[in-house]
């Protein structure tokens, strides 16, 4: 059974939002709250999280901020293995499953009631879409369940092990793009999968990945990817990642006599 | 939009389906449009039969005999944006092949509206097959596509119960219907009904639903009567919002316009718009009428 986390609708996430950003860590520490009086439960589709499990929540997360140096500043690179251990500790443990995690409002209550201390730690002055409910795609942590959710593989020991392929906003390109490469999780993982044997040369990862998700979307209007077996759609997103790298390498003004693919 | 594919593709008729229908511990019943018991710990079992004329579909999408073909069915779910495969089998290279679809779809990953697509594929380049036929496998000869909308008790329109003392609404309202503002978002999780707990008369009524008193009967019709109300002036004040919005299906805009265009089946967006503008009294008459407000006991 789903777990229904509380909403925090609009207009108090807002008002919330601007009070926290005047705030030090410590005042938010001290202003975390397990429920919130203008936050709200649906009323059907799962059961309740309770109070006692949103404490084990708070101070899991908490434990993975304080090793990335929390409430310190701490280096970029902690951050960054602070997101992949709490996406993976979000997406095993909070219940949800996806069209739970898709109603916006209940990151809002984990960003601003929960943990509002960790969040304006992880994205010091947030821009509102950080921490409201108004894009998941950048939110702390609704983006961060979704990297999970996308990359876990179905069977594997290691189920999380693709999640460290792709920095924050490469992977924000294919989240983005979700919709148009058709929210296949098998598309998704294969491409993570390939990934790393890429030659991308001198030219970005991220504009090589750009590129090979526009061929892939171009491919799948008249393919269905879905159909496929697991070697025949590598071989295929590893075409489009071949062809995407050389198209670019080529046309990169510094790209000299490298590897000629993959 | 017509897609426009690069390959030779068979006349649709080379597939007939049968209705999809779905297995219910008392047996079978067709997949209605709507599944009013659905929730995210239900597993649907679906099935279908079909009647697929191999080898013309070969044949007239340019391919050998032997070319290999499958028939698959995958699953699209419009709250999670989310897609998957839910059947997979070799299409036999007979000219009336009797088959049936048949698959159990958990509900972890669905809601919303959920897309069934039934497809005919290449599975491999086939050799000796004509210059115009596909090449890549995976490439679509033939598909249909069915929807059902998953839709619990007040999963589309969840209800939450709240005191509005605590909340940015008038502390003497009865609900307010809450809306999110990005219209591409899906609709499933953009609107929430809250009700206010300190209204006695209304969360009675709300509480009675499924066996309201007269008195009960006649409180959530003005609730229905008001979520109408709101919902369409939403689409109404949405100045892009229009009859030919291309938005995402489920998607909170798609919603809209299909809410105004159930309501006022004979009006153009651009007239209710104008009706709301120059004649107030006569646009809420009119909202009344199509929410059928206090029609009955």
């Amino acid at each position: 059974m789903s777990v229904l986390y509380p909403r925090l609708l609009g207009d108090a996430a807002k008002r919330l939002h601007q009070e926290h950003l005047q705030s030090s860590i410590t005042e938010l520490n001290a202003r975390h709250a397990l429920r919130h009086p203008a936050a709200v439960f649906a009323a059907t589709g799962g059961r309740r999280i309770t109070q006692e499990e949103l404490q084990q929540l708070r101070d899991d997360v908490l434990e993975v901020a304080r090793r990335a140096g929390f409430p310190d500043e701490g280096r970029r690179q902690d951050r960054v293995s602070f997101d992949l251990e709490v996406a993976r500790l979000l997406h095993e443990r909070c219940g949800l499953v996806a069209g739970e995690a898709a109603v916006r409002p209940i990151w809002a209550f984990l960003a601003l009631v929960l943990l509002p201390d960790v969040s304006y730690w992880r994205y010091p002055r947030p821009p509102g879409d950080r921490v409201l409910g108004t894009d998941i795609t950048r939110h702390v942590w609704g983006r961060l369940w979704w990297r999970a959710h996308l990359l876990a593989l179905p069977r594997e020991y290691d189920r999380y092990q693709l999640l460290e392929t792709f920095g924050e906003a490469a992977f924000d390109q294919i989240f983005a793009r979700r919709r148009s490469i058709g929210g296949s999780r098998a598309l998704v993982r294969t491409i993570a999968e390939i990934w790393p044997a890429v030659d991308h040369g001198r030219v970005p990862e991220r504009e090589v990945l750009i590129d090979v998700l526009k061929r892939l979307s171009r491919w799948g209007a008249v393919v269905e990817f879905e159909s496929l077996d697991d070697d025949e759609l590598r071989r295929q997103v590893l075409d489009a990642a071949i062809e995407s790298a050389a198209r670019l390498r080529a046309q990169a003004p510094s790209a000299g006599p490298r590897h000629a693919g993959v | 939009m017509t897609r426009v594919f690069p390959f030779l593709r068979p006349p649709g008729d080379v597939v007939t389906v049968g209705p999809w229908s779905r297995l219910t511990p008392d047996g079978g019943e067709p997949l209605p449009d709507t599944l009013t018991d659905w929730d995210y710990s239900t597993t649907l079992s679906l099935h279908r039969p079909l009647k697929v004329d191999g080898l013309r579909l070969r044949r007239l999408s340019g391919l050998p005999e032997d070319a290999a073909v499958d028939l698959s069915v995958q699953w699209l779910a419009t709250s999670s944006a989310l897609r998957g495969r839910a059947w997979r089998a070799e299409l036999p290279a007979d000219d009336a092949s009797d088959l049936t679809i048949d698959f159990s779809l958990p509900g972890d990953d669905l809601g919303g509206t959920l897309e069934l697509i039934t497809s005919v594929t290449l599975r491999r380049p086939a050799p000796g097959a004509s210059m115009a036929a596909a090449t890549r496998p995976g490439s679509v000869l033939w598909s249909d596509r069915q929807r059902v909308l998953l839709e619990g008790e007040n999963t589309l329109f969840p209800i939450a119960t709240a005191d509005f003392h605590d909340l940015p609404y008038p502390t003497g309202a009865g609900w307010y219907l809450h809306i999110e503002e990005d219209l591409e978002a899906a609709a499933l999780g953009s609107i929430l009904l809250v009700v206010n707990e300190r209204h006695d008369v209304v969360m009675r009524a709300v509480e009675a639903a499924s066996s309201p008193t007269d008195a009960d009967m006649r409180v959530l019709s003005a609730l229905r009567a008001d979520v109408l109300r709101v919902l369409v002036e939403r689409a109404l004040t949405s100045e892009d919002l229009t009859e030919d919005s291309d938005y995402p299906i489920g998607s909170l805009g798609a919603l809209l316009v299909t809410v105004v265009r159930n309501a006022f089946p004979a009006f153009s967006m651009e007239a209710l718009r104008r009706e709301r503008q120059t004649a107030p009294a006569l646009f809420s008459s009119r909202i009344q009428e199509a929410s059928q407000m206090m029609v009955s006991p």
